[in-house]
């Protein structure tokens, strides 16, 4: 049992928002109940319909994707997959995006009632604002964003960063506006290029970079932010492929572990971390999950 | 789920595998299942020529360095693989119909595979590929050697006898289907469409395809689509 922001998990093992969609289809697979949570894919005001394909490079220890944040838009998410959501007897986090400020307080306003526990802004999308800085890596407007969407929302707020330059400034600016906790890592960006057509596989050149080769970069986020920011609910995530990877990134810092392309690897991964780290935890005789995070080292 | 590799054969460019699943997976012909070495950590998605009770034979060419890995392989080698997922071709093709079968380089395989189940619903066979290096791992009726005949799969196509009742299932490169669909414009044609992917059901949205109704995927919504309701270019 995990509690952040007054919200109790049954474990610590969240799926994080994309590679499992909305649930449906990875329910065919896994009993979603059994996770400490799930979030949403990243819903936006109107439909998207994501970049044009090839949008998946496999490379290396990892996978490059370039979905282009493909969602039915908020009133079918609403009517839809919400609906299969609430559901669950898992806690739901709903992932939100948009291109500007507004965008993200009308999903707030629409998702309010909701009986999800938190709201993600998933300030990595290409949101450009009025000044054509995107959101995500400008600290007034992470502050104006976070401070509007904290009056509003009856959720708590986690941002969700990924390894913007400057990052501890740009979480300290969400912070001082009220964010509840954060969202780590984001997937960095990525390229391979077919050296036989001498031209990017993705159509879109670039994509985000995740699976286990991004683990170390995800691990010393979180380990970097928690050194800076001791009582911040984090959500740590990046490469989680088995319970070894969960526990360092608990041991980094993490509240809760976010599983994203390790997903898309095999859909049974959740469960199976899940499973094998209570096993670990009876082992080490931890009574609290939390116990094991490196608290003095921080000292 | 666990597999091991009870045979391997190998050209420079191809594969012809056979793996014995720990249980039985159920592929119908058109279905695919998702497979990588133990030692990857994202598998890729496979049609395959043949499934018999545990036993699942592939065809696979040398495309990548997951497939390069998996030419590496022994006999007793371990593999991960899971599903079967997509919609099986007689799921969606109409069966009052004779199907010519086109198949490119080992999109051929699933034909193969539709081939021995359905033999009553084909007509004629193409498995196309360009050079003979294919023959020495696939002896099979209907292989189609570009440098032999003097023509390629398109060309011979046009040969075939075409008559109402016929319909195409086709498996290959985007661009062969492309080629096929501009010249047979008023048939019926079915393709099963190759993708890369990332979850293999439907889930992270990764291979996408315009079809009439909206955006789907190619893993769960196809691989096969009827082309008059997809657009290939995006």
């Amino acid at each position: 049992m995990v509690e952040i922001c007054g919200v109790k998990f049954k474990n610590p093992i969240i799926v994080a928002s994309g590679p499992g969609g909305n649930g449906k289809e990875l329910a065919d697979y896994i009993n979603l109940n059994n996770l400490g949570g799930f979030t949403a894919k990243t819903v936006t005001p109107d439909e998207k319909n994501g970049n044009p394909p090839p949008r998946i490079v496999n490379v290396k220890s990892g996978i490059l994707n370039s979905i282009g944040l493909q969602n039915p838009g908020i009133n079918k998410f609403l009517s839809d997959d919400l609906l299969f959501l609430e559901k669950l007897d898992t806690n739901i986090i709903l992932s939100i995006g948009g291109d500007t400020e507004k965008d993200y307080l009308k999903l707030i306003e629409k998702l309010n009632n909701s009986n999800a526990v938190f709201f993600e802004l998933n300030l990595s999308c290409p949101n450009v604002g009025k000044n054509g800085i995107p959101i995500g890596i400008d600290k007034n407007s992470i502050f104006n964003l976070v401070r509007e969407a904290k009056r509003i929302s009856k959720k708590p707020i986690f941002v969700k960063f990924g390894t913007e330059t400057f990052l501890e400034n740009l979480i300290q600016s969400a912070v001082k506006a009220g964010a509840d906790g954060v969202t780590l890592i984001n997937s960095p960006k990525g390229m391979k290029i077919d050296i036989n057509t001498k031209s990017p596989i993705l159509k879109r050149g670039i994509g985000g970079f995740s699976g286990p080769a991004i683990k170390p970069i995800a691990v010393a986020t979180v380990f970097r932010i928690r050194k800076r920011f001791k009582e911040l609910p984090i959500i740590g995530m990046g490469g989680v492929f088995d319970y070894k990877d969960a526990v360092e990134f608990i041991m980094a810092g993490a509240n809760l572990v976010g599983i994203g392309s390790g997903v898309m690897a095999n859909p049974e991964i959740p469960i199976k971390i899940i499973n094998d780290l209570n096993t670990y935890f009876e082992d080490e005789k931890y009574e609290d999950i939390l116990s094991c995070a490196v608290e003095g080292y921080y000292d | 789920m666990n597999a091991v590799v009870k045979d391997i054969k190998t050209t420079y460019n191809y594969i012809l595998l056979t793996i014995e699943t720990e249980k039985i997976i159920r592929i119908e012909p058109g279905q695919f299942v998702m497979l990588k070495p133990k030692h990857f950590e994202f598998p890729k998605p496979f049609s395959v020529i043949s499934q018999e009770g545990k036993t699942i034979q592939f065809l696979i060419a040398v495309v990548g360095e997951l497939t390069a890995a998996l030419k590496e392989l022994s006999v007793n080698d371990k593999l991960d693989i899971r599903g079967a997922y997509g919609i099986p071709f007689i799921q969606k093709i109409n069966r009052e119909k004779k199907y010519i079968l086109l198949g490119g380089d080992c999109g051929s395989a699933p034909l193969i595979h539709f081939a021995t189940k359905y033999p009553e619903l084909v007509k004629e066979k193409i498995y196309g590929f360009t050079t003979p290096e294919i023959m020495e791992i696939l002896n099979i009726e209907g292989v189609h050697i570009d440098s032999i005949e003097g023509m390629n799969l398109l060309e011979k196509s046009e040969k075939l006898k075409y008559s109402e009742d016929t319909a195409y299932l086709i498996c290959g490169s985007l661009n062969l289907i492309k080629l096929i669909k501009d010249k047979f414009k008023d048939r019926i044609l079915y393709a099963s469409l190759e993708a890369r992917m990332g979850c293999g059901i439907g889930m992270c949205k990764g291979c996408p395809i315009k079809t009439n109704n909206g955006i789907k995927m190619i893993c769960k919504d196809g691989p096969i689509f009827d082309l008059s309701e997809v657009e290939l270019e995006w």
